[in-house]
């Protein structure tokens, strides 16, 4: 698989290295550059089990709860995108394509405090819980954490803080501007595209990422509202709550004191029962079921090497790597039709394969 | 494996030859049981019952192997008066998603009475889980979104 040397290696090393000093301060370009790449990588975590759960939901049940993930997953994949527009506006190369890129579930979500790990699970109240922890808003004052973050939006705070202390100091935005996924590109998805070319974009495409998780200024509304005049939507945080307490926000609802709307419907048990952090190591090499499971992994790696080079100099391939997530959606939903014995059925691994 | 009716394992059996899938990939689709349930609704379950024991000697007797399966099935199956029409449908259920009409002369001789008869799609998702779509490389038309400009790609063939 072809992969960025420099990105790759530096990370590797700082990793194995175990020196958290390099991590802990973003002083230089290429210290950016590397948590860019991480931003990737953390965005790019949250959508397996994202999807993991969302395609568990039995067919024409849940449709308000389907809403909801649904629309995060996609905001998390806009989020991954403006994260690779700000790293090519630097003059970074993403890394996606190479095989530590995927996280092996369950895992922590990359360079933060480790206090929660995310699995691949069925919908539930427990995996609800979990999505809270991810999109949990930072809190007033909650300082910039370049490492070993507490919340997403402080690990962004850390990286707005870094640009803009670089930036103060020389042009930092050298990269390309044909590199960048531009605004049209983006069809059918939550927010907008951001071409990321100066401080101000760079800013911009930051505040739509961590508005649209947490929230803006302790509202339960996120940034879409504020950034793009779009109809009032909640930040993921608070949609994720709604499922967990069974009731809808109302507009005057605060972030402290809960919904107090109408019953939001949410039905446990329309749900597939599916292998918590399956693996394709579940099945014996070569078995019709294992074959099935290779085939979406290989169709999953294809797509994220077709992402990369979207990413890398050739955005029009954005289409292609497209369709190929639309078969990974029926692929991991054919999947979860699979019996493994126990009640139990298969579902998409999101593993790396050649 | 799960639980399943010795008759839902049957008829998943003789679909693997039927269709030319594997038994995994039939159920991937999700239809398997909902599909052997329109053929009982139809005929009825003591021809289901006969239909499925005769594929079940047939696999049997021809150890699952060709080209002893491919002659027993066209014999014994699709030429048959009475099996071959079912036979048919069976194949049109996986591929279709939907129970076509069985013929009036099979009607008059075998099945006088029965109920259900029409051409139907067995539920809203058996349209999309048609192997059609899988076979020609494409994908359900108006039932699944294949991404926007999609039609600018190639269709491909797995």
């Amino acid at each position: 698989m072809e992969a960025n040397p420099l990105i790759s290696d530096n990370r590797q090393r700082l990793m194995r290295s175990g020196k958290p000093s390099e991590f802990d301060s973003i002083t230089t370009i290429e210290g950016l550059r590397e948590h860019l790449q991480v931003a990737i990588e953390l965005e790019h975590s949250t959508i397996p089990p994202y999807l993991y759960a969302l395609y568990s939901i039995r067919e024409r049940t849940n449709d308000a709860s389907s809403r909801v993930i649904k629309g995060v997953v996609m905001e998390e994949m806009l989020h991954m995108i403006l994260a690779c527009n700000i790293l090519n506006a630097i003059g970074g190369k993403p890394d996606i394509s190479s095989p530590d890129f995927i996280p092996e579930y369950p895992t922590c979500l990359p360079h933060s405090n480790k206090a929660f790990e995310v699995n691949l699970e069925k919908f539930s109240r427990q995996a609800v819980e979990t999505f809270l922890k991810i999109e949990k808003p930072s809190g007033k004052g909650a300082p910039p954490q370049p490492n070993n973050y507490a919340s997403i939006g402080q690990f962004y705070e850390a990286i707005v803080d870094g640009i803009k202390k670089l930036s103060a100091k020389g042009n930092i935005f050298t990269g390309e501007r044909s590199r960048q996924i531009r605004p049209e590109q983006f069809y059918g998805g939550g927010g907008g595209l951001i071409e990321v070319y100066d401080l101000a974009t760079a800013e911009e495409a930051i505040s739509e990422i961590v508005g649209q998780g947490e929230g803006i200024d302790d509202t339960i509304e996120d940034s879409n509202h504020q950034l793009f005049g779009e109809e009032v939507e909640y930040a993921h945080y608070f949609r994720f709550n709604e499922i967990h307490e069974g009731r809808y926000y109302k507009p005057t609802d605060t972030p402290k004191g809960g919904p107090t709307g109408e019953k939001f419907p949410v039905d446990w048990t329309q749900v597939h029962h599916l292998k918590e952090n399956i693996k394709m190591k579940d099945f014996k090499e070569g078995t019709e079921e294992w074959n099935m499971m290779y085939q979406f992994n290989k169709r999953y790696c294809d797509m994220l090497k077709m992402l990369h080079r979207t990413t890398n100099g050739e955005r029009e391939k954005l289409e292609e790597a497209v369709l190929m997530m639309y078969e990974l959606k029926y692929l991991a939903q054919g999947l979860m039709n699979v019996p493994m014995g126990n009640g139990l059925y298969a579902g998409p691994s999101f593993e790396y394969v050649k | 494996m799960e639980k399943t009716t010795a008759g839902l394992d049957a008829f998943l059996a003789i679909s693997v030859p039927l269709t030319g899938y594997n038994r995994v990939a039939l159920l991937a689709t999700g239809m398997a049981q909902l599909y052997l349930d329109a053929v009982q609704r139809v005929i009825g379950a003591a021809m289901t019952e006969e239909y499925l024991a005769l594929t079940a000697s047939i696999l049997k007797d021809s150890g699952g192997k060709e080209p002893a399966l491919d002659r027993a099935i066209r014999q014994q199956l699709l030429a048959s008066l009475q099996y071959g029409p079912i036979t048919r449908n069976i194949i049109q259920l996986w591929y279709w998603g939907s129970w076509l009409q069985l013929p009036s002369a099979w009607v008059a001789k075998y099945g006088k009475g029965i109920k259900g008869n029409e051409n139907h799609f067995v539920t809203p998702e058996a349209y999309q889980q048609g192997l059609i779509w899988n076979a020609m490389g494409s994908h359900p038309q108006g039932a699944e979104q294949p991404g926007f400009g999609s039609w600018s790609v190639a269709s491909k063939v797995s």
